[in-house]
């Protein structure tokens, strides 16, 4: 299978709120570079995260670990971190894991 | 003492009504009165499991009964094991089915046939990826590897398998309907001995016909015209486009049902399997005879083969850049044609 | 002698005749000698003619002795009626021949050593290799005594031409051997030895070997591990072991003991990985009456078959306790987490039998673990097996499917939440309870199975839906059966491709 490569894109739309837009495979080789950006994401002024997972075409059990550390990242900070787009697939694999009940999920897809 | 005609007749007919204790109870009873165990194995348990694949390759038996039948099978040798156990006098031997060979029944029959006879086997299983069974290699020190493989689809990877094995230092003996009926496969592929059946590969074995130390294999020099890396590669968009074209020229297909649809995906997936198999070690009979081989079942199912036929044309002229892959692929069509 | 008619004068012949660097030795047409020249003369002082084999064609070469000197003669017409015997001293030539060829059967013995030593990292090959090559070239029997493993005995491999034989020897037999004990012991080092045939005891030697006239006894260098030792008999009356064969020796022991103490390390290691790795793999699954229980479980890491995907059986005095389950991650770390949870597990089951609490008290030892990102995904089914029924908790994992026996498929309604990822600790789950007639099976699963790529075009997701279809044609098949037959097809749709860890559990009530 050849995999689609992972990025990550950081905008700030407004001074206190980044979005993050990830896309491409975001598995066990790949989610090690959200992991690192972490720290660096939880800047004084940050008051919301944005996740935008529209482009992501394929999650492991390591892109959700990633995904939870964030979610436990923001919400220490304090920021309210919630998710702006997702595929049918993510949602369902929310539901799965039943993450739909914790994380901030755009009304349409949960 | 020797068995009986009707013995494999009863048995066949314990393991299809999934009668697992009247299969057991008939096998361990022999073994009561005398027949030895060597014998139940391959004269009562292989040719009853012969006749299995047949009945169902005739669409007499579904595969659920054909897989409950093995199963059974399965635990019938395993009550035979369990029975009769010999203290190993001779060295060790690893017994494996090769990655991706599910069909680990012959190659079981072989390893307990190895063990009646006193060597100390060590057996892998279905399906055995190729690190794991260097690492056993390298932990146990075999004499010997025996390798199934009963799907000659398997050989590619089988071949990377017995390389291995060599590479390592440990002869190997092929085995299984996998590598031609007269184990041509198993020469070209360098193989260090052959056997047909599990008694063979035990005389074999015993004869010391085996060299302590593999010698080098043949190269595959046909594979430099990389048609079979490339088929492989690309064999996904080959077989979506022929796919596509199947209902254009095979106007019942466009009433197909999605499992109908998928079973003639499948049926293409396994013609591009023994394409890419006859590629591999260059042998246009491995081809012909699948292809021969499935009309018959086709036939036998009352389902016209002409979309065989028509799936190789398909192929064929998808293949512009593979001479090999047309020839074969033109002997096979005849093959259709004339089956 | 005579002068011949038409034929080139005497003077003129030993004047071409002398100028020849070779000895030449001229005879007449009925064989009588008419010249000898000076180089032939020097070659061969005393009687020349019984050098000369008649019975040789014109053209025609062959060797002789002459005292220690070894000539070569070759025959030829000289001119219309003259005979020519050429004669030179080869001696030399070839006792450089020999050399050579003695240097060659060197060269190749020791590459053929390093492609058999080289190949393997088992002991036991390497010192079977060992025996068989030194057989031959360097000894009528070679014997490989192997370093000692443990206190009492310790083995050896032995090849002749009696063919391969092993054994073990108790190791204090080592001291009846002069040397041996100390080449065993691997340091410090000692030099080959020489040993008095007569000193050799019984076991030495292979059964009808006949009287030995040569033995030497080599320690394998092991680089700092014991590596053994070599012992060499020559029979007597055979050559004995001169300084080149004893240099050949040395070279050959050195690479045979670095492949035997590599091999050694090896060994050691793979022993300790298997103890460790053989926790982490599932365990046989229980004989239950009325129910048949079977599983199969494929690891990414091909090596040691070890990863993050889990199951097991566990049995109470109510019925047994299946479970299924991937943790996050791969490979040994994630097989060390997974091993945690099922002995957390088993543990905890002392206390709890019920699903849901079971989940909850995982959850918390997985929040408190020192692992960082210890989530684990997990389906619990506490089976009841006389009504067939089994109460189910699934926690981030894909909830199990039910096979009918008339080949109808279900998914079960239960869901949860992914277990030691959410620190609040607050976990919710949907439970359920269901009932198995005989014949119905329930299928647990991984979603390394659902997500596996491959397909007719090697990029398609296998996908739930596949599953289920898979599924309903296994009903009536026995649970062996059906997972041996999903495993397949499953391996299948991948092609050889890449995969993930993946996990299969079938609970089927008998008929």
């Amino acid at each position: 299978m050849e995999t689609a490569p992972f990025l990550i894109e950081i905008e700030n739309p407004e001074p206190d709120t980044t979005r993050l837009t990830l896309s491409g495979d975001f598995d066990y080789t790949t989610s090690a570079d959200l992991a690192a950006m972490t720290p660096t994401l939880m800047t004084s002024a940050l008051r919301v995260l944005e996740v935008d997972l529209t482009g992501v075409t394929f999650i492991d059990s390591s892109g959700l670990a990633t995904l939870i550390h964030l979610y436990h990242a923001a919400e220490e900070h304090p920021a309210e971190m919630r998710f702006v787009g997702m595929t049918p697939y993510i949602a369902h694999l929310f539901e799965v894991t039943a993450l739909d009940q914790v994380f901030n999920l755009p009304t349409s897809a949960a | 003492m020797s068995v009986a005609v009707d013995v494999v007749d009863d048995y066949l007919e314990k393991v299809g009504t999934a009668d697992e204790f009247g299969a057991i109870d008939l096998v361990l009873g022999l073994l009561g009165e005398g027949v030895p165990a060597e014998s139940l194995l391959l004269d009562v348990i292989a040719p009853a499991q012969r006749r299995v694949g047949e009945l169902w390759a005739a669409g007499t038996w579904s595969v659920a009964r054909e897989h409950g039948a093995t199963a059974i099978s399965e635990r019938a040798v395993a009550a035979i094991a369990t029975a009769v156990r010999p203290r190993p006098t001779r060295s060790r031997i690893t017994v494996a089915c090769t990655d991706g060979e599910y069909h680990a029944l012959p190659t079981r029959l072989l390893a307990e046939v190895l063990r009646l006879r006193g060597w100390h086997v060590d057996f892998l299983g279905a399906n055995v990826p190729g690190p794991h069974l260097i690492t056993h290699l390298h932990q146990t020190g075999p004499d010997a590897v025996a390798i199934g493989c009963a799907l000659p689809t398997r050989l590619p990877r089988a071949h990377a398998t017995l390389t291995a094995c060599q590479a390592v230092g440990i002869p190997v003996l092929a085995g299984g309907s996998g590598f031609g009926f007269d184990g041509r496969f198993a020469a070209k592929l360098g193989a260090d001995g052959w056997a047909p059946t599990a008694d063979a590969a035990a005389d074999l074995l015993e004869q010391g016909r085996l060299p302590s130390f593999p010698t080098p294999g043949a190269t595959l020099a046909h594979l430099a015209d990389e048609e079979y890396t490339l088929f492989t590669k690309r064999r996904g968009e080959i077989l979506a486009g022929v796919m596509a074209e199947l209902p254009r020229r095979f106007p019942p297909m466009r009433d197909y049902t999605q499992a109908q649809f998928d079973h003639t995906a499948d049926d293409l997936a396994h013609i591009a399997d023994f394409l890419s198999a006859a590629l591999y070690i260059d042998d246009t009979r491995l081809f012909t005879d699948f292809v021969t081989w499935t009309c018959d079942l086709l036939h036998a199912r009352g389902v016209p083969s002409r979309s065989v036929a028509l799936a190789l044309r398909l192929l064929h002229d998808e293949l512009h850049d593979f001479p090999r892959a047309r020839h074969l692929l033109a002997e096979g069509t005849l093959a259709a044609d004339g089956a | 002698m005579d002068s011949v008619t038409h034929a080139p004068s005497t003077e003129v012949l030993r004047a071409i005749v002398e100028a020849a660097a070779d000895g030449v030795v001229l005879c007449d047409a009925d064989g009588a000698v008419v010249l000898v020249n000076a180089a032939a003369r020097e070659m061969v002082p005393g009687d020349v003619i019984s050098l000369l084999d008649r019975a040789r064609e014109p053209g025609e070469t062959y060797e002789t002795a002459l005292g220690d000197r070894l000539l070569r003669v070759r025959r030829e017409i000289f001119g219309i009626v003259h005979q020519a015997w050429y004669l030179r001293d080869v001696t030399n030539e070839t006792a450089r021949a020999d050399a050579l060829r003695a240097e060659r059967e060197r060269t190749q013995f020791l590459v053929e050593a390093g492609r058999r030593l080289s190949a393997s990292l088992n002991t036991r090959r390497c010192a079977r290799a060992t025996a068989e090559l030194a057989t031959g070239l360097l000894a009528d029997a070679a014997m490989v005594v192997l370093p000692p493993g443990g206190l009492r005995r310790t083995a050896w491999l032995r090849s002749s031409d009696a063919g391969l034989e092993e054994g073990d020897i108790p190791v204090a037999h080592a001291d009846q051997v002069p040397g041996l004990a100390e080449a065993l012991a691997g340091f410090p080092p000692v030099p080959s030895r020489w040993l008095d045939p007569h000193q050799a005891p019984e076991w030495l030697l292979p059964a009808g070997f006949g009287p030995v006239g040569h033995l030497l006894v080599t320690p394998l260098p092991g680089n700092g591990v014991p590596a053994g030792a070599l012992v060499l008999a020559r029979r007597e009356g055979g050559a004995g072991f001169d300084d080149e064969t004893e240099t050949l020796v040395r070279v050959f022991a050195a690479r045979a003991g670095a492949a035997i103490s590599a091999a050694v390390l090896y060994q050691e290691q793979s022993a300790t990985n298997a103890i460790l790795a053989g926790d982490l793999r599932p365990p046989p699954l229980p004989v239950v009456e009325g129910l048949e229980l079977a599983g199969s479980l494929r690891s990414a890491q091909q090596t040691a078959l070890i990863g993050g995907d889990f199951y097991d059986a566990l049995p109470t005095p109510d019925g047994p306790l299946v479970t299924l389950g991937d943790v996050c991650g791969k490979g040994p770390r994630a097989a060390v987490l997974a091993g945690q949870v099922r002995h957390s597990l088993r543990a905890l089951l002392l206390l709890e039998r019920d699903p849901e609490q079971l989940m909850h008290l995982i959850n918390k030892a997985l929040l408190s673990s020192y692992t960082p990102r210890s989530h684990v995904t997990l389906v619990l089914a506490a089976i009841h097996p006389g009504e067939g029924v089994i109460d189910l908790a699934v926690a981030g994992h894909p909830a199990p499917l039910l096979l009918r026996a008339d080949g109808a498929v279900e998914e079960v309604d239960a869901r949860g939440t992914l277990l030691g990822a959410i620190k609040s600790g607050a976990i919710s789950l949907r439970t359920a309870s269901i009932e198995l007639a005989p014949g119905d099976l329930l299928l647990l699963y991984s979603d390394g199975i659902t997500e596996a790529f491959g397909g007719p075009t090697g990029r398609e997701m296998y996908g739930s839906d596949r599953l289920k279809t898979a599924l309903a044609t296994c009903a009536g098949m026995p649970a062996t059966a059906v997972v041996e037959r999903l495993e397949q097809l499953n391996s299948d749709w991948l092609a050889g491709g890449v995969f993930d860890d993946r996990a299969l559990l079938a609970i089927r009530r008998s008929r």
